[in-house]
């Protein structure tokens, strides 16, 4: 039976209209906030005030210029940077070697551990603020650079070492013993053989630490003071008290600390998306 | 079943063992563990942060029964994480169905612009919309206005809609985050049971319902415990949106926690409802986490 695919096309279509117009009216609401930042950022105030949805007339630089200019701008990027790198460094490394060890051994001991860094999960970062900050203000750790990143990377340690956990449940130790039969060190089986295969699993906890350091807030605000060392939003934060009334250098600062990260996001999206979905997070 | 665990010819000595783990425990407890023992400590003072240190027994936590502003907060939060559970989750899961049929266009790029709110900073994208709900210069105003009805436009954030105001971002910015998890918990479903489904008869709703939706039930519970356990920790949005205000109508239960502490100074109180807020959220996750567990087991039995 012949079918008739010019009228099963259009029925396709049809069919699909609403959920397609439904998904895009989504996608441009999911965008529209931050282009429209973009370019309120280079209306003057006159211009916001007037029409906040229309395009600039004229488009003034200025704004974007002060925020690059004369602002700490590029000293809070660096502290963000700096943080986010040393953070998923040391995340991934201890989330591995302590993922593989609570993967390959059994005993009551392992229980104990894989139980003890799931506790985490349940209990609220932001409860513990408080106390943590005691903890620091009297070890004489606060306001250092390696003051976030110690937070940064405990607290990222639950999940990563969860997933690596399962993850290295499906990898086969015969490489390992084969290895271990030639003569390779217990390093040298880990490093070079475990690790490389554990790749996809260690992108996805690398990436969604990445992510989790870079926009961090609660943390940057409370154990940070001083100026050199405040991270992205904590120095947005900052900005915006000081010109919350200029209304065209809100939305450039703004602008300017979402920029770092779309960036990196929008290259790297297919990159992204592939670890995000490689089944890693299904539970 | 294969067995990949590791016999005692490939363990290395204890020494390395320990050396190993001990970095990552220790640096786990110093950051996560030891503060709750400092909190409960604490939370038997009454302080103010400085070297006066007054033994008050359990006041701190007789004076939270009667904190109205904590018990408000208690009702923000429960009434964010009940929008979110709804919303949040329901539109992933619709949008997560609907970017799983064919004949839909432009998949990957959806798939990049929903998740892309989540992966900005919670505390900015709080001065995002911040900035939309502007009385004079906001997005939202400007589009009551542009379409003809500037009789609608308001303080948002300064009216009685606060805290309908705020959950709007916070259910905006995670949906895609969800959907993603979703999605990747739809791909392990097999099409055939689904293409059997619609030979007898069931139309899109029908098959969402009560084949998907089963199927990916560990995935969705999941979801429903991480959407909980976040969403009682909302801090981020609600501080840099309105920080409580006006008044305290938005105010949440961390922030309350953290202005008692640090703009009040009194570290004993603020300590003492941090121990009060990680108990309520340990029964909070864990009790929704087995009720979840609970009900839907009692389903597939009856099925």
């Amino acid at each position: 039976m012949k079918k008739n695919n010019k009228s099963e096309k259009y029925r396709s279509v049809l069919v699909n209209l609403l959920p397609n117009i439904i998904l895009i009216i989504f996608a441009v609401t999911c965008i529209y906030p931050v282009i429209w930042l973009f370019y309120s950022g280079f209306k003057s105030y006159d211009e916001n005030l007037a029409n906040a949805v229309r395009l600039p007339t004229v488009w003034h630089p200025e704004n974007y210029l002060y925020v690059v200019k004369e602002t700490k701008f590029f000293l809070w990027v660096w502290n963000s940077v700096r943080n986010t790198i040393i953070t998923v460094v040391a995340s991934i490394g201890i989330s591995f070697v302590t993922g593989y060890f609570l993967s390959r051994y059994r005993s009551k001991l392992r229980n104990a551990t894989y139980a003890f860094y799931m506790l985490a999960i349940f209990i609220p970062g932001q409860a513990l603020m408080i106390p943590s900050y005691i903890v620091f203000s009297r070890s004489g750790l606060l306001d250092h650079w390696y003051t976030l990143p110690i937070v940064y990377t405990a607290s990222s340690l639950s999940i990563n070492i969860f997933l690596v956990e399962s993850f290295i449940h499906g990898v086969p130790i015969d490489l390992e013993e084969a290895a271990c039969i030639d003569g390779a060190s217990f390093e040298r089986r880990l490093f070079t053989i475990v690790m490389p295969m554990c790749t996809p699993i260690l992108i996805t906890a690398g990436i969604m630490t990445a992510f989790g350091a870079w926009n961090e807030f609660m943390s940057a605000i409370l154990l940070i003071n001083s100026a050199e060392l405040k991270t992205i939003p904590v120095g947005l934060s900052t900005f915006q008290g000081e010109h919350y009334k200029d209304y065209g250098r809100i939305m450039a600062g703004t602008m300017c600390s979402l920029a770092p990260i779309m960036i990196v996001y929008f290259i790297c999206s297919k990159h992204v998306m592939n670890g995000l979905m490689s089944g890693a997070i299904k539970g | 079943m294969e067995v990949n665990y590791m016999r005692s010819a490939l363990r290395p000595n204890r020494g390395r063992f320990i050396a190993y783990l001990l970095p990552g425990i220790l640096l786990y407890s110093f950051v996560l563990v030891i503060p709750i023992f400092i909190a409960v400590y604490y939370g038997f003072f009454d302080w103010s942060g400085g070297s006066k240190l007054t033994f008050i027994g359990l006041d701190n936590y007789k004076e939270i029964l009667h904190d109205d502003t904590f018990f408000y907060s208690l009702r923000n939060n429960i009434i964010i994480i009940v929008a979110c559970l709804i919303w949040q989750l329901g539109l992933a899961f619709v949008f997560a169905l609907l970017l799983n049929n064919k004949g839909i266009w432009f998949k990957s790029i959806h798939r990049t612009f929903f998740y892309f709110p989540s992966v900005l900073s919670a505390s900015i994208l709080g001065f995002v919309w911040r900035s939309i709900y502007d009385y004079n210069y906001g997005l939202l105003n400007g589009i009551l206005n542009a379409i003809g009805r500037p009789d609608l436009q308001e303080a948002w954030l300064a009216s009685d809609y606060v805290l309908v105001a705020v959950i709007v971002p916070i259910i905006w910015q995670y949906v895609g985050y969800w959907m993603i998890i979703i999605l990747a918990g739809l791909s392990s479903i097999d099409t055939e049971i689904l293409e059997m489904a619609e030979i007898d008869g069931a139309n899109g709703i029908q098959k969402a319902l009560h084949i998907t939706l089963p199927l990916i039930k560990n995935t969705m519970i999941v979801c429903m415990t991480l959407c909980i356990a976040g969403n009682l920790k909302v801090f981020d949005h609600i501080f840099t949106m309105t920080y409580g205000g006006p008044g305290t109508q938005s105010m949440v239960v961390s922030l309350w926690a953290y202005r008692v502490s640090f703009i009040s100074y009194r570290m004993g109180y603020g300590n003492a409802m941090s121990i009060v807020i990680l108990f309520i959220s340990v029964i909070l996750i864990g009790g929704s986490r087995f009720l979840l567990n609970r009900l839907t087991r009692d389903k597939e039995i009856q099925q």
